[in-house]
């Protein structure tokens, strides 16, 4: 039985669905029991409980127009709608709505790649298209142009670059959404808007330029419910002549300190790509019984006492990976440049040189290539981080079903920060029971400019202990983060008004603003309700519907 | 590390497969013509003894062969499956870990496919594996049936995947048990490059200073169209 809609009765949910039906066709009116479920977001972690978010239905159109009509007819029935480009954002909500009982948009009909400008390095593309799709055009027609992808490469590019989704490769290609130029939207009302220079009459200027004249608005489509995003501007990388690696490592626990600084400075000159910071010694504890003895005991370790072990066996505390890219002369003075810099600031620093290729590939090349590297670093979408979803891990020995969500704030781009954050981050995973990398935190660095600090928290479709010990976890994660100034920057569903509670400026004075635009532009809040945090106000009114 | 090969050869009989001992024969339970689900490409994990011994069966059965490589199935989609379903979405069947069976399920639920048979080889502490089987009331009594004969569940299941009927009138789930220890995971996982991407994701292991949890539990799994009729 369809779960339906807060507040919608059986006849007008049924009504719904027949004007959904003529509208699109009924073949792509999915409102039986097999075909909803497969919309259920398959690492949720509220699976088989009553709050699980679920779907009413789902509409499959394909084209602007078929969205527009679902969009009217929703306005006028007051069915919430819950537009999802192929579904694909596991860990933070999948297919599945954020407000149970919600239509689905399913937008991966409009699948179209609509261009790709080698000259100018940028496409148009369609809600539909995944990276895979993107890549497969470009490498068909021989165009000298990267995408930016995340890991799996699934995931649609217009859907990726609307959750503020990121990637790999140089500066601001990896943060997808900062990318993005210009895009067309249906608005709630049903009406077709378009930004920037998509909104000339001519469009040809569409991806070149992002602000066109007036107000930003293209950013209240990101992360929010003001409209249905139907076609997406990108910038593209164009392909580097060259591309090369080098890791640095330094010996001694403070010395993130220093090297923070200097990786900084070279990303803020856009010499380097996405830095990969890693600590061999927290690797090392998976081999070295001393090691975990001594991060272990009580009181904790000193770092003069950790220095020592590291030292003892040539270990280093900390290492970067540097990616340059760029000319092959230009990034061997870049890479010499780096390696300067930061030996003279940290004393003991070693140098490795990495993989070293130049652009296009041989296909003897690629395949070997293919084999052997991280492909999301050069532009290549894979679906590689399957090959453990589902490794058995302590907290989830079973792991019959696999899945995680993800806390995930961002802390100032310092060491200092990043030792402060260990420290109390470790200190709120103990209090709910779990570990954490206390001595050697590393950040994930997709977003340009950004520390992520994200951790992964198991999802069971078998133990729903499991899972409530994750949701409560991530509560108290969220409100410790809260405390210390780190915001998350994407949210599962069921975490959405936890981390939008902590941007609490002003008594809250960004989510009231954001609600005051809901209710000017959704009165009947249909699109995405809970998105963002933003609720429309007849769920704001009567809370418990949520 | 043992020799893969003398591994495979003391452990695992080939004279155990249900074809080769008259249990089976080819076209053995197809009931009517053409009521079994026609699998076009067998995949497996031949990081695993247990994915050696069921690949063999599916050969034998004339399915085509697919080895994923340390797990992954990114060359599989990209060369294969993708422009494959874009033109007509067929059937396959796999015995892997659970990311190559969900990644493949999501993927085929874009073409209209479905997963029609699910079995969960769950390790148990007395040196049996229970396997959790969801799908066609015709599945189970096919599994019932080789248990009795002693099939080493590996082949059973690769029975199992290439008798799955297109259409049931039942689909039920039900546990059969058969004698079996926790699979060898007989291969270590030679990309260096997954150890960095992966990391990026951290599982609490990984937090931890573990090593990565490459070793998880196994599945077998036929995805096919729905049937329309």
């Amino acid at each position: 039985m369809a779960t339906l809609p807060p507040g919608i009765s059986n006849e007008v949910f049924s009504n719904a669905l027949s004007r959904f039906e003529a509208a699109i066709g009924s073949e792509w009116v999915f409102k039986s029991d097999e075909d909803v479920a497969l919309y259920r977001d398959a690492y949720s972690p509220e699976r088989g409980e009553p709050t699980e978010r679920l779907v009413s239905a789902a509409v499959a159109p394909d084209s602007v127009e078929q969205v527009q009509a679902i969009v009217r007819i929703a306005n006028e029935l007051k069915i919430p709608l819950y537009p999802i480009s192929t579904g694909k954002n596991l860990g933070y909500g999948g297919s599945a709505p954020i407000l149970s009982g919600s239509v689905v948009v399913d937008l991966k009909r409009m699948n179209k790649v609509i261009s790709v400008d080698e000259g100018r390095c940028s496409c148009v593309v369609e809600p539909g298209v995944s990276y895979f799709d993107l890549h497969r055009h470009i490498r068909e027609r021989d165009l000298k142009v990267w995408i930016d992808c995340p890991d799996p490469g699934w995931g649609s590019v217009v859907g990726n670059a609307l959750d503020h989704g990121v990637g790999y490769t140089y500066g601001q290609y990896r943060d997808h959404f900062g990318s993005h130029c210009g895009m067309e939207v249906v608005l709630p009302n049903g009406e077709v808007m378009r930004t920037g220079m998509a909104a000339l009459a001519n469009e040809d200027s569409w991806a070149d330029y992002k602000y066109g004249f007036g107000p930003y608005v293209a950013g209240l489509f990101g992360q929010a419910n003001f409209g249905i995003v139907t076609k997406m501007g990108f910038w593209l990388m164009p392909q580097p002549e060259a591309y090369r690696t080098g890791t640095i490592s330094v010996p001694k626990r403070q010395d993130i300190i220093p090297l923070v600084a200097q990786v900084n400075h070279l990303e803020n000159q856009g010499l380097i790509g996405q830095p990969g910071f890693r600590s061999p010694m927290s690797a090392a504890q998976a081999r070295e019984p001393e090691l975990r003895a001594l991060l272990e005991k009580e009181g904790g370790a000193s770092d003069a006492e950790l220095d020592r072990f590291a030292e003892s066996k040539g270990i280093p505390s900390w290492s970067v990976e540097l990616k340059f890219y760029g000319p092959e002369q230009t990034i061997a003075g870049s890479w010499e440049y780096a390696k300067a810099q930061i030996s003279a600031a940290v004393p003991g620093t070693t140098f490795e040189d990495g993989v070293r290729y130049r652009f296009p590939l041989s296909p003897e090349e690629e395949a070997q290539v293919h084999r052997n590297h991280r492909l999301v670093d050069i532009g290549v979408p894979n679906l590689a981080i399957f090959t453990i979803a589902g490794g058995r891990t302590a907290q989830n020995p079973d792991n019959a079903d696999g899945g995680q969500f993800y806390f995930a704030p961002i802390v100032p781009r310092t060491g200092e920060a990043l030792l402060d954050a260990g420290r109390k981050m470790a200190q709120a995973y103990r209090e709910v029971g779990l570990r954490y990398n206390e001595y050697y935190p590393t950040p994930a660095c997709w977003h340009y400019r950004a520390f992520i600090m994200i951790s992964s928290l198991p999802v069971s479709r078998l133990d729903p202990e499991i899972n409530r010990h994750s949701r409560e976890a991530y509560a108290h994660l969220a409100q410790v983060a809260a405390e210390n100034g780190w915001g998350e920057y994407r949210s599962p569903p069921f975490g959405v008004d936890m981390v939008m509670d902590a941007y609490s400026f002003n008594n809250h004075a960004l989510r009231r603003f954001n609600e005051t635009l809901k209710d000017a532009v959704d009165p009947n809040g249909i699109i995405a309700a809970g998105r963002g945090g933003i609720w429309p106000k007849y769920l704001r009114d009567n809370e418990e519907d949520v | 590390m043992t020799n893969r090969r003398k591994f495979l050869q003391t452990s695992l009989s080939v004279s155990a497969l249900p074809f080769t001992t008259g249990l089976m024969k080819p076209g053995e339970y197809e009931g009517e013509a053409g009521s079994n689900i026609p699998v076009k490409k067998g995949i497996f994990d031949g990081r695993y003894a247990e994915g050696e011994a069921f690949a063999q069966t599916l050969s034998g059965f004339d399915v085509p062969l697919y080895e994923l490589s340390d797990g992954d199935i990114t060359t599989l989609w990209v060369d294969e499956l993708d422009l494959l379903w874009r033109q007509k979405p067929v059937a396959i069947a796999g015995m892997t870990q659970f990311g190559p069976m969900f990644a493949l399920e999501k993927l085929a639920n874009e073409h209209g496919m479905q997963m029609m048979l699910r079995i969960d080889h769950q390790v148990r502490k007395d040196e049996t594996i229970a396997h959790v089987i969801k799908g066609p009331v015709e599945s189970i009594a096919l599994a019932e049936k080789l248990k009795k004969q002693e099939v080493p569940w590996p082949a059973l299941s690769a029975a199992l995947l290439t008798h799955c009927r297109i259409e049931t009138s039942r689909r039920i789930e039900q546990t059969v048990v058969t004698p079996g220890g926790s699979p060898a995971f007989i291969q270590e996982t030679t990309n260096d490059a997954l150890h960095s991407v992966i990391h990026y994701y951290t599982p609490q292991a990984i937090q931890e200073g573990h090593d990565i949890p490459w070793d998880g539990p196994l599945f077998s799994w036929v995805i096919a169209p729905v049937s329309k009729a």
